[in-house]
């Protein structure tokens, strides 16, 4: 029962903690483009604002495009349980796998892309177009990312993973790697540039957003939430690979162990809002190459930790 | 037949040619031999005063300052012509709104579709014609039906843009047809939103022109004013002050400058690169302001008026308007320095959007978009007029005819345009800045065509006067002769990067929208 407790004591506050996240992203931004931007609470506002909004469909949509929304956010939110994300290991009753917080990721993708389809819209058909041929690129990546730790740990297992990752010698050519590889990935499964731009009115150049256009109100709510939830599960599950301390290896009391992990993870949410600043969007067909060095360079780095190269 | 009529601003008469409708193609394919650039086209209906339907076709001459007029009659009763697009592609838009507007048809035309006027507008409807009045409003269906041109064959997508669009951009339908993420066709409908600018302005006196003409486009009016201030003062031979020309003159740099920066900010904004987007932003804002505090109105609206120029500048002010000037000269050449170093940014400009030396010259390509072809043409020089005279600027080309082309070429136009401003400003002479009309003005007679090198290339006013008043304007903007070359340059590339490519061509909507 505590166990269940704690699961979803979990889901909640990640759900509560995923807008001020991206709002914090958002006013990196704005800072380094001079503007004042908007508030660190902007994005729950939206989010009360689309709520109440009136429900539309678009006239040739079936069940899937009702469906979508909650089915996205459901599977987001089933992936922050098993990844550790403020105690290793995660509150729910197993050792959550790695493959499958991976495989959650591509089903949520999925079936956002089945909903871009199912408008029947020509921006729709597109945005799931992008999104799949991005999902089939990120996903190796991401993939890869975990192999030097798999390697060490022999394990699959999130526990096995994140203590491996502790462990090992924190300034490492295998870590450093690792970043490399961790800011392409997190950056391209949060939709940012240099892969896609979520701040564009340019409809055409689109491929998350695409694949949405025809979304409002209430439902576009939920995706948001999902959208800013999954920003920070892919936040968390790269800081548990490559930085861990916090989560795990590094004892802290544990009045101080929740804020000092929420602290690296709004240094992670500035660095991400920094790095996608310096960027301009790639051409589409240059993403292959992008997100092959992500892949490239987790590789190497678990050829290294196989030759045991610190 | 040759006449000549009053001398024009830049001291050189008009002349006025007369041919046959069937001479037509056969003078101006000799006028092209001689290198003639062709400038504007303008029909009118003379058949309220005796005559039938009038076409105009004015060319310059690359050894003489005077304009040409080639024109021809046509018969009230069957106003057609061989059209003149196969020997001159450059007119074929101009020969579709004449077909919209006056029913004059250009026999073998080969896109004759309708440009101007909804499809569906009755039939035999022609709104410039003097016997329908200019708040004519016909029942129309709800939908217009507009039937794009689309590629064919299995695979090919479809895709409608428009013509209402996100974020602040006009009216303009776009059908794309796709081959997976490119574009093999692009089919545009403009002219969505006609105000009829040209129909109010008939009956006017030519005094009272300036609010409808500086309102043809918001980011080129001082061009519209200062084109419409020469052909008045070429008609009633108005000398201008010194001061008076060179405010003007400061006024079309200003107008450039600003509208070079919007531009400049335009380009990172389509490939998300937001910093430098902003920072550009921020530039032309300062100058907008800068603007709004030495000549009154942020958009300069209001400022030129025939005879010189409305607001003088206190020479106090000069000295810090150069200083002001100077420093924004500064950030944009570090702005230059980021963008242009950025090789993401630099990688999205390259081989996009290009459009060829030979379809810029076949279209009549003008401005930065024909400059960043290798085509050196530019009003200020080839026709000198104002001060530029004097202080003839430097024609800049970029070769590759790409977005990041048409990006190089504004960064180096702007740096030329800071250069003039400072020079301009520097050697400011003293006495008025506007000068009275000269006897008789008001009962003024005769064409006069105004004409000089707005930020995006030649707008051409063609104003017929009778008895002091407007018969007819016709507005040829630089946006009109520029949004055809957008589906030549357009087919090829990725459908991600055709509002980047659009914005290297900054092509406006309202312009068409006359």
């Amino acid at each position: 029962m505590a166990m269940w407790g704690a699961a979803v004591g979990q889901a909640l506050a990640v759900l509560l903690v995923a807008p001020l996240v991206h709002g914090l992203i958002q006013r990196t931004k704005a800072a380094l483009q001079g503007r004042h931007g908007p508030g660190l609470l902007q994005p729950y506002f939206t989010l009360i604002k689309l709520w109440r909004r009136q429900d539309i469909r678009p006239t040739p949509a079936s069940w899937i495009f009702v469906a979508a929304p909650r089915l996205a956010l459901g599977i987001v939110v089933a992936a922050t349980l098993s990844v550790p994300l403020l105690w290793n290991p995660a509150p729910l009753g197993w050792d959550g796998d790695f493959v499958v917080v991976v495989g959650l990721l591509a089903l949520e993708r999925y079936v956002l892309s089945l909903a871009g389809l199912d408008t029947g819209t020509p921006f729709g058909g597109l945005g799931s177009s992008r999104e799949s041929i991005v999902g089939a690129l990120v996903e190796p990546a991401l993939f890869a990312l975990a192999l030097p730790w798999m390697v060490l740990a022999g394990s699959t297992a999130w526990p096995a993973l994140v203590a491996a990752s502790a462990s090992a010698t924190p300034a490492s050519v295998v870590r450093f790697f690792g970043l490399g590889a961790g800011l392409i990935v997190s950056l391209a499964e949060t939709g940012r540039l240099p892969v896609d731009n979520p701040d564009t009115h340019l409809e055409l150049t689109m491929i998350h957003e695409a694949m949405l256009l025809e979304y409002s109100g209430p439902q576009l709510a939920l995706i948001s939430l999902a959208q800013m939830t999954k920003q920070l599960l892919v936040l968390a599950l790269v800081a548990d690979l490559l930085v861990p301390w916090g989560v795990g290896g590094l004892a802290l009391p544990p009045g101080v162990q929740p804020v000092a992990v929420l602290a690296k993870w709004a240094a992670l949410a500035a660095g991400l809002g920094v790095a996608e600043s310096l960027s301009a969007k790639l051409r589409f067909f240059r993403l292959p190459g992008y997100l092959g060095a992500a892949a490239a360079l987790s590789s190497a780095a678990a050829v290294l930790q196989v030759w045991g190269v610190r | 037949m040759s006449a000549a009529e009053p001398w024009s601003q830049s001291g050189a008469p008009l002349t006025i040619r007369e041919a046959d409708a069937g001479e037509l193609a056969g003078a101006v394919t000799a006028a092209l031999a001689v290198g003639a650039r062709y400038l504007t086209a303008a029909a009118a209906d003379e058949r309220a005063v005796g005559g039938g339907f009038r076409l105009d076709h004015v060319f310059r001459f690359p050894d003489r300052p005077g304009l040409d007029v080639l024109r021809v009659r046509l018969p009230a009763d069957r106003p057609e012509y061989p059209s003149l697009t196969p020997v001159l592609p450059a007119v074929h838009w101009d020969e579709r709104e004449a077909q919209d507007l006056f029913g004059i048809t250009p026999l073998g035309h080969p896109d004759p579709r309708r440009l101007v006027l909804p499809d569906d507008w009755p039939a035999g409807l022609h709104p410039l014609r003097k016997d329908v009045p200019w708040n004519v409003h016909p029942p129309c269906a709800a939908e217009p039906g507009w039937a794009p041109r689309l590629a064919g064959g299995e695979g090919v997508v479809f895709m409608p843009v428009g013509p209402v669009h996100a974020g602040i951009i006009e009216s303009g339908h776009f059908a794309f047809s796709l081959m997976g993420e490119t574009i093999l066709h692009l089919d545009v409908r403009l002219f969505q939103k006609h105000r009829g600018v040209e129909k109010i302005l008939e009956g006017r006196p030519w005094a009272d022109a300036g609010d409808a003409v500086e309102r043809t486009c918001a980011a080129c009016s001082a061009s519209h004013q200062a084109a419409w201030c020469e052909a008045v003062e070429q008609l009633v031979d108005w000398e201008l002050p010194a001061r008076g020309v060179y405010l003007r003159t400061i006024l079309l740099e200003c107008e450039r400058l600003y509208n070079h920066l919007n531009d400049i900010a335009a380009i990172p904004a389509g490939t998300g690169f937001a910093v430098a987007a902003m920072e550009g932003s921020v530039l032309k804002e300062q100058m907008l302001r800068l603007q709004g505090a030495a000549f009154g109105h942020r958009y300069l609206f209001g400022t030129i008026r025939p005879g010189g120029v409305v607001r003088d500048l206190p020479t106090d002010d000069i000295a810090e308007l150069r200083r002001r000037l100077a420093r924004l000269r500064v950030r944009l050449g570090r702005l230059a320095q980021r963008m242009l170093r950025h090789p993401g940014f630099v990688d999205r400009l390259q081989g996009a959007g290009v459009l060829s030396r030979r379809t810029a010259l076949d279209l009549g390509a003008v401005g930065p978009s024909a400059r960043a072809s290798a085509v050196a043409q530019d009003l200020r020089v080839d026709r000198p007029y104002l001060a530029y005279r004097a202080f003839a600027p430097m024609v800049v080309t970029e070769q590759a005819g790409d977005v990041g082309a048409r990006l190089r070429l504004r960064f180096r136009e702007a740096e030329v345009s800071f250069e003039l401003l400072d020079r301009l400003l520097h050697g400011l002479p003293p006495g008025p800045c506007r000068r009275e009309a000269p006897g008789g003005a008001e009962r003024a007679e005769g064409l006069g065509i105004g004409c000089n090198e707005s930020p995006r290339g030649a707008n051409v006013h063609y104003v017929q006067l009778r008895a002091g008043r407007i018969e007819r304007y016709r507005i040829r903007t630089a946006s009109f002769a520029n949004w055809p070359l957008l589906m030549e340059a357009v087919p090829g590339n990725l459908i991600g990067d055709f509002p980047l490519i659009n914005k290297s061509f900054e092509l406006c909507y309202a312009c068409c929208d006359r």
